[in-house]
């Protein structure tokens, strides 16, 4: 390409200007060769991390910075040479990489100030990789307010969900159940859609509460509504039905899918033990039955298939899953 | 609009060449930073509808998923990234954290980011190459973590798309010596399909 006249080398106003960007920015800048020594160290780095560019440019980021998360940093700065392009790490995975003191303490509680950083790989002219740059920028604003927001957020949404949530364990309560099996049960019949409804038991709950007391009893009910939530779709209804009984709506889902989410119920419960102040484990084991929508059925006769598939389970020994039949 | 009219047989069949091609490079990049050789299938190139989108997406044993928005060369599309039960576990020693304990929630966050940056950076730098484009892109969000579903059920049912066709690439994922196992899938929507098959046509000129 022959486009050298209309481009020509810029010529600068002010001498200083490339020096003057780089130092006047509200964002710090740090660049490394390939063996992780320093080649540039801008103002803001100079003043948050109260070190000269003069002391650090030419020695080894890790040997100048040993708090630095060495293993982490290096891995993404060496992958970013590989890859040639760029990368990111945001507060709200690790609140920050390099350990600077937050500069509103007096109004703040922050220790560290919160950052955002920006990797790419530092490039010469014929493309060849030559080192990593560093982009930090200061979020702790944005992190405080947002935080702010989550926590009013959560706080109101306690308030309206109190009424239709279970205390304990934090799932739908018997009463957000009632309402919800009918209105399931007609968009079913509307859209001629499946669905299924299962009862679930802790095998042998009350054995937990007389060995290890009542706390640990809640202790297993909050970990059993965790494996459970992990094992169905957002769109999935689970209630605590009282004591140690759940039962789970699959909305839009057929008995044969359905059956492969009890199956994998039984495995995940039998899997996980629930430890209790790091003094005991307990082991537990799910039983479940599991039936399905017809057009026509009652809600109260849905839910009584369901639970004679369950008491078909205990009979059978436990630890299983059992599908309805008429 | 038919499937036909939006590509031709023959631009698909360069398409696919071209990223087969691109991925075995990635494949190279990779097996540097992932400190073993990646096993890739051939990438299935293909046009889908949204309506058809169901049937293609419905696998059920996900339990992670990024996005990256990506662009250059006039040409923009989105990367979904889906990791396949919690095997990207299995990374945590290759990228720098402690290898035997459990990772806390937000360093679990940060590392299925970070393999799905690696992962999507390699291959979109991989099909660049061949496109002589290089695509930059934004940072990764994370869909959801640690909740069983599919990737049609978790971002595409019950939303209405803005688009009606789009080029989907595939890639999957296996590693020789760590079990891991997850999925790319580019999505090169209508809007930009135009400047896709300019490229092709320069590129298959060339030839």
């Amino acid at each position: 390409m022959d486009d050298d006249n209309l481009n020509p080398t810029p010529t600068y106003a002010i001498p200083e200007l490339p020096r003057l960007v780089r130092d006047m920015t509200a964002i710090g800048l740090v660049a490394v060769d390939k063996r992780m020594n320093i080649l540039i160290w801008n103002r803001f780095m100079e003043i948050n991390s109260q070190q000269d560019a003069e002391s650090v440019v030419g020695r080894n980021l890790f040997e100048c910075f040993p708090d630095l998360p060495k293993a982490w940093l290096e891995k993404k700065l060496k992958t970013i040479m590989i890859l040639k392009n760029t990368a990111f790490s945001s507060w709200q995975q690790r609140p920050y990489v390099f350990p600077f003191t937050y500069t509103g303490t007096v109004t703040n509680d922050l220790e560290w100030m919160y950052q955002d950083c920006s990797f790419w790989a530092l490039r010469d002219e014929t493309g060849a990789v030559q080192g990593a740059c560093i982009s930090i920028q200061d979020v702790s604003e944005t992190a405080m307010a947002q935080k702010m927001l989550e926590a009013a957020v959560e706080q109101n949404l306690s308030l309206e969900e109190t009424s239709q949530r279970d205390a304990l364990t934090g799932l739908f309560n018997r009463r957000y159940f009632d309402e919800h099996i009918r209105l399931e049960m007609h968009r079913a019949q509307h859209y001629h859609w499946p669905f299924c409804l299962a009862m679930l038991d802790i095998d042998f709950f009350k054995k937990v509460n007389d060995t290890y007391g009542h706390d640990a009893g809640d202790e297993v009910l909050k970990s059993v509504a965790q494996t459970l939530l992990k094992q169905i779709r957002n769109s999935d209804i689970l209630c605590r039905f009282g004591g140690e009984e759940f039962v789970l709506l699959l909305t839009k889902m057929d008995i044969k899918d359905g059956t492969e989410v009890c199956e994998r119920i039984v495995t995940e419960i039998r899997n996980t033990p629930v430890e209790i102040n790091d003094q005991h484990t307990i082991h537990i084991t799910m039983s479940i039955g599991i039936s399905r929508y017809r057009p026509g059925i009652s809600p109260h006769d849905l839910l009584k298939e369901a639970d004679q598939a369950l008491y078909a389970s205990k009979q059978n020994g436990r630890n299983q899953f059992t599908v309805f039949k008429a | 609009m038919s499937l036909t009219t939006v590509i031709t047989e023959e631009e698909l069949d360069a398409l696919k060449e071209l990223t087969n091609i691109g991925m075995g490079r990635a494949a190279a990049l990779l097996a540097e930073i992932l400190e073993q050789r990646v096993i890739l299938k051939v990438p299935n190139v293909q046009v889908v509808d949204a309506a058809g989108l169901q049937q293609q997406l419905v696998e059920r044993d996900s339990l992670g998923m990024t996005r990256h928005g990506f662009r250059g060369g006039g040409m923009s599309g989105e990367a979904l990234m889906v990791f396949i039960r919690d095997s990207y576990k299995n990374l945590q020693a290759v990228y720098g954290y402690p290898p035997a304990m459990p990772l806390p929630l937000a360093q679990q966050r940060e590392l299925l980011l970070e393999i799905a940056s690696n992962l999507c950076a390699a291959c979109l730098s991989g099909i660049g190459e061949q496109f002589d484009v290089e695509f930059i892109f934004s940072p990764p969000r994370l869909l959801c973590l640690d909740k069983w579903t599919s990737v049609y059920e978790h971002v595409f049912a019950d939303r209405d798309l803005v688009w009606q066709h789009s080029l989907l690439i595939d890639v999957h994922f296996q590693l020789e010596r760590d079990d891991f196992n997850a999925c790319l899938y580019l999505f090169i929507p209508d809007a930009t399909l135009p400047k896709v098959k300019e490229r092709i046509a320069v590129i298959l000129e060339d030839l």
